[in-house]
């Protein structure tokens, strides 16, 4: 992995979100069994995030190693020697304890970015929404700006002002995240706010407040569910990238992209370094991934329509 | 040339459609009509082969005498580019939005044809002239979104009978229509059939609508054809109780009301069209009847001399004094 | 006698509005120059596509703004009503829609969408027997009240439509299409119940259509539309046999043709 490599991954941080719509669904899908199934990417996915968070709780009290041991004795252990599973890096440290206390980073990072950012970017997308059509107009364009902000330049401004850190690397990635969660929220909102019930509402004097907070934002839950699980796996993507660039918390604390960054030099060496923390931030991202495709598939809006479509 | 024979749907263990026989001659046009859960459009869609995938369709339908049912679907397609038109409710769904209306045309008749694309290009403009669009040279231009609903439901029927078919189904193809649009589509359709000696089969939930096409009438209720026969012996003489009431259920258009009688009340059919498979057996239009008698448990048998038959156990009566009274 | 709306130059306009253009949309605006509903009485709005006549009942229950000239309610500007007494405003105005199936929210009981107008107009929840009392007039049981959207037919919805309509007890009823939607066999039976509660509430009925024989036979006055701008206004009799407009004319010809008769 080069620096090359690693830029390309954090510009992935504003890839756009794929397309999500309430109407119009592709092609006929299986008929659901009579059991209730759940899709195999949720299980799949929900394992993967499951165990994620259980090996950092661990590590919060019990690591195979101590986490600052330097060993310069025992660098560059290969996998399953001295009781080191993964081997040791560069300095001697264990990888195994590493890993896990970088997950530890990643699903903190990943969490609070991802929280912030939906909750932050809904209400602007709802705001707008609801808005006339100039203020529509110009707070859509705000948010076709916001979107096309370099992520990867956000983040690098902010670490020379701030300086490098876990609190810069969660604001880098909400800054980028916030447009993009409005811009998926204002067309499903737009659509909804359409239908004739919210009309019906309006008509029996509802505030405009108590329609968006009751009849829109529940029914375009699910749509938001999926995007913050793709954003989260964005989120632990642009978070090693960050770190290995330099950005994240500094040492001691761990992290995926510092590990990665740090066994750069030695990887023709060892090339365990950065195969197994690679490995560490492909499970999470596909967890989430998956966990995403498949709240998709069970909360998907089609599933009435089709049950009413099939009276015909 | 169209014959169906023990037509058979079923979507998971709901049995949708269940047709004995159903047949069409040579340049005739007969209508289907039906309510939500009748079984129309699954029929129709059979027919062409564009049924949903989860439907199982099992018995005997034959185009001029070749078996449609089992035939793969490159050779399904084939039959639709060739024997087979089929235009739809919405015509700006049946249509590519990012395709011009000229180039949409031309692939429909480059399909079936070895034409160069000059030559295509002018048969568009010939085809649509012939469908009633005075502007056809202009209009090859335009996008779908361009046109007006009833333009594009002209197109679609161009790109439709641009392979001469020997059938054509069209579903519902006037009801998302203005009223004042709707007619000149309805003339169109009889007139190409006319010419072209083309068979039509007219799916649609409006008698009304029907009447004015066609020269014979299918009714169905949940998925059986109630009654069949020629339209005006159908609509003027209903002899099965469902078309009965459906006629003079059909507000504002069944029994007359006299001058300054507003707000006067309609004759209802009771009850509501039961869910999928849901339908009661016998008779499906038990429960809602209100004719009923014991034999309506079973199966009824398809009555009634020369064309115009039905499946009632307790049917109105044959013509008469009562049919006069109502009609003059 | 003063009309209970009453509408003077009334103009409104529709920007190019991306996204609710699904009738053909562009730009395009409304002008009625007078209209007079009277107390009680049934008005058949007819038109086809892109008339404005949704628009125009949008404008009289106040979810539209009149953008120019004045639409009073008991000789009251409507905006003015909005401003001061929105409430009482908009429990006297009530609405039900073409589609039953999109006047629910799809996550709430029927019993919760039964029991909002209440409950947002007079802040107070309705008790069981009122809801009950409502369903039974337009002939449904409580049962319904647990289940959702999707477990009922169009004909129940909109039954349930009306009763949620009229459990604010309005004065007038706009109903838009409220039957295009459903089934031929349940449609007679959701006009009749309208009319039925029409007498028996003592209801302004005011229904859109685009059918011109079925508003002809349930409605005392008719007004034509086409093009945003009003066709022709009249008694329904004198309307139906002799039209002005040769729109009307079209029209009638138009339903006449496909009628069953």
């Amino acid at each position: 992995m080069n620096r090359q490599g690693s830029s390309v991954q954090a510009s992935g941080i504003h890839a756009d979100a794929p397309k999500t719509a309430i109407e119009g669904t592709t092609g006929p899908q299986p008929h659901r069994s009579r059991g209730r199934r759940f899709p195999a990417p949720l299980v799949t996915g929900t394992a993967l995030i499951a165990s994620a968070c259980l090996v950092a709780l661990i590590s919060l009290w019990w690591t195979p190693f101590d986490l600052t041991g330097v060993d310069t004795a025992g660098s560059l252990l290969p996998p399953l020697s001295d009781g080191h599973l993964l081997g040791t890096d560069r300095l001697g440290r264990d990888v195994t304890s590493q890993i896990m206390a970088g997950a530890r980073n990643s699903l903190i990072v990943g969490g609070a970015a991802t929280g912030i950012a939906i909750v932050v970017g809904v209400v602007v997308g709802l705001i707008t929404a609801a808005s006339g059509r100039v203020a529509r107009e110009v707070i859509t364009r705000v948010i076709d700006i916001g979107v096309a902000i370099p992520a990867l330049l956000v983040a690098l401004v902010l670490a020379t002002v701030l300086g490098p850190g876990r609190a810069t690397v969660i604001a880098a990635i909400v800054i980028s995240f916030v447009p993009w969660a409005a811009r998926v929220s204002v067309g499903p909102a737009r659509q909804i706010l359409a239908r004739e019930y919210v009309e019906a509402a309006f008509a029996y004097g509802r505030s405009r407040w108590y329609v968006m907070m009751r009849h829109v934002l529940p029914n375009i839950g699910s749509l938001i569910a999926v995007q913050a699980a793709i954003m989260f796996a964005t989120a632990v993507l642009a978070e090693a990238a960050l770190s290995f660039l330099g950005v994240g918390e500094p040492p001691p604390a761990q992290s995926w992209g510092r590990l990665l960054s740090e066994s750069q030099s030695v990887a023709h060496q060892a090339p365990t370094l950065v195969i197994f923390p690679g490995l560490a931030i492909t499970a999470v991202v596909l967890g989430f991934m998956l966990l995403g495709n498949g709240v998709h598939a069970l909360l998907d809006p089609h599933q009435r329509r089709r049950e009413m479509e099939a009276r015909e | 040339m169209l014959e169906i024979r023990d037509l058979s749907v079923r979507i998971g263990r709901h049995q949708v459609v269940a047709i004995d026989e159903l047949t069409l001659a040579s340049g005739d046009r007969m209508g289907l009509v039906g309510e939500s859960g009748s079984g129309k459009t699954m029929t129709a869609m059979s027919i062409a082969g564009l049924q949903p995938r989860t439907a199982t369709v099992s018995g005997s339908i034959r185009l001029n005498g070749r078996e449609l049912l089992g035939l793969d679907p490159a050779a399904m397609a084939e039959v639709r580019g060739t024997d087979l038109g089929v235009i739809f409710q919405d015509p700006l769904r049946a249509l590519n939005p990012t395709m011009r209306v000229g180039k949409q045309v031309g692939e429909a008749i480059r399909l079936h044809q070895r034409v160069s694309r000059r030559t295509a290009r002018e048969q568009t403009v010939e085809l649509l002239t012939r469908v009633g669009l005075d502007d056809a040279g202009r209009l090859v231009g335009r996008y779908p979104h361009q046109l007006s609903g009833g333009q594009r439901q002209r197109v679609l029927i161009a790109t439709a009978i641009a392979c001469e078919p020997i059938l054509l189904i069209a579903d519902e193809p006037t009801t998302a229509l203005d009223v004042t649009v709707q007619q000149g589509i309805l003339d169109l359709l009889v007139e190409l059939s006319t010419e072209q000696g083309m068979g039509l089969l007219f799916v649609s939930h409006d008698l009304g609508v029907v009447r004015t096409v066609t020269s014979s009438i299918s009714v169905m209720y949940g998925g059986h054809i109630a009654e069949t026969g020629p339209v005006e012996s159908v609509i003027q003489q209903p002899r099965h109780r469902y078309t009965e009431a459906l006629i003079a259920a059909s507000p504002g258009r069944g029994e007359r009301a006299g001058p300054a009688q507003h707000g006067r009340r309609f004759r209802v059919i009771e009850g509501t069209v039961p869910p999928l498979g849901s339908f009661p057996s016998g008779c499906p239009f038990r429960g809602r009847c209100g004719h009923e008698v014991p034999d309506c448990a079973m199966a009824p048998p398809k009555t009634g001399p020369g064309p115009h038959v039905f499946r009632c156990w307790n049917p109105t009566a044959p013509a008469g004094d009562e049919v006069d009274a109502r009609t003059h | 006698m003063r009309g209970l709306i009453e509408v003077e130059g009334l103009e409104f306009s529709h920007g190019r509005e991306r996204g609710s253009d699904a009738r053909g949309g562009g730009s395009w605006s409304l002008r009625v120059p007078e209209l007079t509903i009277e107390d009680g009485s049934t008005v058949g709005i007819v038109g086809e596509s892109g008339s404005g006549k949704s628009t125009l009942i949008r404008i009289l229950c106040g979810l539209l703004p009149v953008a120019a000239g004045s639409a009073t309610f008991r000789g009251k500007e409507i905006a003015d009503w909005l401003r001061i007494g929105g409430r009482e405003f908009r429990r006297q105005n009530q609405l039900v829609f073409q589609n039953p199936s999109g006047s629910f929210d799809p996550r709430m009981t029927m019993g919760r969408s039964v029991a909002e107008p209440v409950k947002a107009i007079e802040r107070r929840a309705p008790t069981g027997a009122e809801i009950a009392g409502w369903l039974s007039e337009v002939g449904l049981r409580g049962e319904i009240l647990r289940r959702y959207p999707h477990e009922l037919s169009g004909g129940q919805l909109q039954r349930v439509a009306i009763a949620r309509a009229l459990s604010l007890r309005p004065s007038v009823l706009y109903a838009d299409e409220p039957t295009s939607a459903l089934d031929v066999s349940v449609q007679a039976q959701v006009l009749n119940l309208l009319m039925d509660l029409r007498e028996n509430l003592g209801l302004t009925l005011v229904m859109v259509s685009h059918d011109i024989v079925v508003v002809a036979e349930l409605c005392e006055y008719l007004v034509v539309m086409k093009d945003g701008g009003i066709v022709e206004t009249g008694r329904t009799d004198d309307v139906m046999r002799r039209p002005r407009a040769s729109y009307t004319e079209e029209l009638i010809a138009a339903a006449e043709r496909v009628s069953l008769r």
